[in-house]
């Protein structure tokens, strides 16, 4: 307008133009400071939200820090627990073997037991020349060592026609005293001839004149007398493992102590019986 | 040198020889033996015995007298007495156990039943 007034000739009134002017700036001047407080806002706001941003990465970085600490102690369980497992197995190989160990200690601990009877019965059987001592030891072992409660040693005694088997010792059970018995004949008979032993379940026969066990003594080949148990000891139930074994033993050894007490006895003692060696 | 001394009293050399070779199968253990209780009576008093075996049937004096000599004696009367016989009945077992026995094992014996018996009565 101003321009149109100039061009037109016209000339503007100084006044209006300062009042303009003042107008002008005054609004410059409060649109400045609207803007101002404006931006002040938006910047003070920007801090809050960088404040906000700077407290998120903050808790963002502690959880993944314990995120990894987490992990790190899961992984430490997870090896402790495969440790654990190996102990484990180790330990329950360790316990089998243990087992195993005392299994075989308590076979060990029998054989050994069973041995100890074999060599102290052998060693005694053997350690008297006297029938009286051969009688007594045999007594002991089936008294002491088997828990016969009552038996009875038969020998052979050769006779016209046949041969019989008489009681040369009797414990509790007076009933054989002055009996033979003829060979091949009953239980004790039969396994006189046969030269097997006859072992009854004491469960079963419990007492009484059957034999509960008949153990024929063999020298080389021929049956010197017959051992027979009639009776075991109340608190002895069953025949076990080293009555079994004892029993052999007896089959041998006693009819070899028998023979060689008898002779021996015969001889006239130790130098006389030295002296059948120097035939040799 | 031995710390326990056992005296086994059996009148059978069997039962003895085969007493004392379970016997032997215990650490610091040593045996006297003795053939009936009278001989039994004469070890006693000749040295200090931290056990007594015994059998009851013996010849001379029997286990049952030497259990009761044993307890009214001034130095073995609180020595552990073991009985090992032939006798089962319980009115036998009784009789021994109200006389002072300690432990009644009857015969025939299991060695590892003996040693496990005696080595409860020394507290080993």
């Amino acid at each position: 307008m101003a321009e149109d007034n100039k061009r037109e000739g016209k000339s503007e009134d100084p006044l209006n133009l300062t009042a303009k002017r003042e107008e002008f700036l005054d609004n410059f001047f409060k649109r400045g400071a609207h803007f101002t407080t404006e931006l002040l806002g938006e910047i003070d706001s920007l801090r809050k939200r960088v404040s906000n941003l700077s407290d998120e990465n903050a808790n963002l970085q502690t959880h993944l820090a314990s995120d990894d600490a987490i992990r790190d102690l899961l992984t430490t369980i997870e090896k402790l627990e495969e440790d654990k497992h190996k102990l484990r197995t180790r330990m329950k190989d360790a316990d089998n073997e243990n087992r195993n160990y005392i299994d075989r200690y308590a076979v060990v601990e029998a054989e050994l037991d069973g041995m100890a009877n074999l060599y102290v019965a052998s060693f005694q059987l053997h350690g008297t020349l006297q029938p009286e001592g051969v009688l007594s030891v045999l007594d002991q072992m089936l008294m002491q060592f088997v828990g016969a409660a009552s038996f009875a040693i038969f020998l052979r005694q050769p006779a016209d026609g046949t041969d019989l088997l008489i009681p040369v010792h009797a414990f509790h059970c007076d009933s054989v005293k002055g009996t033979t018995v003829p060979w091949n004949q009953g239980i004790i008979g039969e396994s006189a001839a046969t030269q097997v032993s006859h072992v009854g379940d004491p469960s079963i026969s419990r007492g009484g004149d059957e034999p509960l066990a008949c153990i024929p003594m063999v020298l080389g080949n021929e049956t010197v007398g017959v051992i027979v148990i009639f009776e075991l000891l109340e608190q002895k139930e069953k025949f076990v493992e080293i009555d079994y074994e004892l029993f052999k033993l007896l089959a041998l050894h006693s009819a070899s102590a028998i023979v060689g007490a008898g002779l021996f006895s015969k001889t006239g003692g130790i130098a006389a019986s030295l002296n059948e060696y120097k035939r040799l | 040198m031995a710390e326990y001394t056992c005296l086994v009293v059996e009148d059978s050399p069997m039962m003895r020889q085969l007493i004392t070779f379970a016997l032997s199968r215990i650490k610091n253990l040593s045996v006297v033996e003795a053939d009936d209780g009278v001989d039994g009576l004469k070890k006693l008093a000749q040295g200090r015995f931290d056990i007594v075996i015994t059998d009851i049937n013996m010849p001379i004096m029997d286990g049952l007298k030497l259990v009761k000599r044993i307890r009214s004696d001034a130095i073995h009367k609180d020595v552990p007495i073991m009985i090992i016989t032939t006798e089962g009945a319980e009115e036998d077992r009784q009789r021994a156990l109200l006389l002072g026995a300690n432990s009644y094992i009857t015969k025939p014996i299991q060695a590892p039943q003996v040693i496990s018996k005696v080595k409860e009565l020394l507290k080993m």
